[in-house]
């Protein structure tokens, strides 16, 4: 197992779920989609 | 894509949990089964649509590729291009143009969405697949590979416009490696801190400081009109490739490395370069189906670049606007082969044609406020307001 890659993968998990709940509400729609 | 929502993220997790949990061999058919279930959660319809055409091209495909050169195999590509082509103005285009066509689709849409998600995208896939399986470029495949190309949700709403032969492969071999999760996680963070604070709070913010409206340019300083079209630019961009972040982790997490969109395009030192490195996708899509064959049939340069620059621009939306800028680019484009052909007839003026630092600071400046200030074209609801809004830039 590469755990190095592991931890980065956890780190980076927990970094999403800390931006997803500090920016819910907001209304993240993407212009492009428009397309 | 759902992304503010609780729905989106649960599903993403099961889904990956279940893709690698799965024996190899049975893993494109759960991402493509995934991919429709999640499509047929936001509009059914569309869906359903989308199989009908995706299994028509694929059929229209595998004919081609069978049948020699000859009546057949035209016949079959005519129809494999001109069918998706037909649903995307019927439901991208006409509407603007027929107000009881627009009224009639409004009535029919369970949505509230007139165009369907992601048609413009997979639109141009199926195109694509069609162009290659006459070239015979493609590797062998069967229909469940090219259900996951055409719905492959992780890319689905606003691509990269994915191409067929560098996704089969990695759908045909598909294995665990933690570095990729472990990037793949990377690219959604960085996206969503991109959107979030920079897109949505720092330039949103901006734009309402501005306060420029784009239809009354006139009572406002040439800066504060010159600042406004900077913003827009970029929203757009870092929206845009905020977006592509998301969708390239995500289809990183399995196990797909699929093509990227954007590469620093505002440091390019001319609108060519840049035009390589901003919505690359489009841009190479539109080089290889647009610009290539005009090229071949007129052996014009000019004729080439102005029709793949219109093409790329009316893709976006049915105004005239995007017309225009299109052609603006195209102009840009035209000007910058005339500038090299130029240079290369002075060789012993210009030397090698190696630029030095100055000579490529100043042509990134120039590239990007040529792109900033066509933006001019789209931030304006008409012609008119645009000439008028590039006017007071001019003319403090």
């Amino acid at each position: 197992m590469d755990w190095k890659q592991i931890s980065l993968a956890v780190l980076y998990g927990f970094g999403i779920v800390l931006v997803y709940f500090l920016s819910a509400g907001s209304e993240a729609v993407f212009i492009y989609q428009g397309f | 894509m759902l992304y503010p929502t609780v729905v989106y993220p649960a599903f993403l997790f099961i889904a990956v949990l279940a893709y690698w949990f799965l024996p190899a061999a049975a893993r494109r058919y759960w991402l493509t089964l995934a991919s429709f279930v999640l499509l047929s959660y936001l509009s059914w319809r569309g869906t359903l649509a989308l199989l009908v055409l995706a299994l028509f091209v694929f059929h229209a495909g595998q004919r081609i590729r069978a049948a020699g050169p000859g009546a057949v195999r035209t016949r079959w590509m005519t129809a494999a291009i001109v069918v998706p082509l037909a649903y995307l103005c019927t439901f991208k285009y006409l509407p603007s143009y027929s107000p009881p066509i627009r009224m009639l689709l409004e009535q029919m849409s369970t949505t509230g969405l007139l165009i369907p998600l992601g048609i413009s995208y997979f639109t141009f896939k199926f195109v694509h697949y069609v162009i290659e399986c006459r070239r015979n470029t493609l590797p062998a495949h069967d229909v469940w590979d090219f259900l996951c190309y055409s719905s492959l949700f992780s890319i689905f709403s606003a691509g990269p416009i994915e191409r067929f032969g560098n996704l089969q492969p990695q759908l045909a071999s598909s294995r665990f490696d933690a570095a990729s999760i472990s990037y793949g996680l990377q690219r959604i963070l960085f996206g969503m801190l991109k959107k979030v604070l920079v897109v949505d709070f720092l330039l949103v913010e901006a734009l309402d400081r501005i306060s420029v409206e784009a239809s009354a340019p006139q009572g406002h300083a040439w800066y504060a009109l010159f600042a406004f079209l900077w913003c827009r630019f970029l929203f757009g961009y870092l929206d845009f490739s905020a977006y592509s972040d998301l969708a390239i982790g995500t289809s990183r997490l399995f196990g797909l490395r699929v093509i990227e969109n954007f590469d620093w395009p505002v440091l390019r030192r001319n609108l060519s370069e840049f035009w390589r490195s901003w919505h690359m996708s489009l841009s190479s899509w539109c080089r290889d189906y647009v610009y290539f064959p005009v090229f071949g049939a007129t052996r014009n340069p000019k004729i080439a670049v102005y029709a793949s620059m219109i093409v790329l621009g009316y893709w976006h939306g049915p105004d005239l606007g995007w017309i225009l800028w299109g052609a603006w680019h195209a102009t840009g484009l035209a000007v910058w082969q005339n500038w090299q052909t130029f240079k290369r007839r002075h060789h012993s003026v210009f030397g090698t044609g190696c630029g030095n630092l100055l000579t490529d600071a100043a042509g990134t400046l120039l590239t990007i406020n040529y792109v900033v200030i066509g933006g001019v074209w789209i931030a304006t609801d008409n012609v008119v307001d645009a000439a008028r809004f590039l006017y007071y830039i001019v003319v403090p």
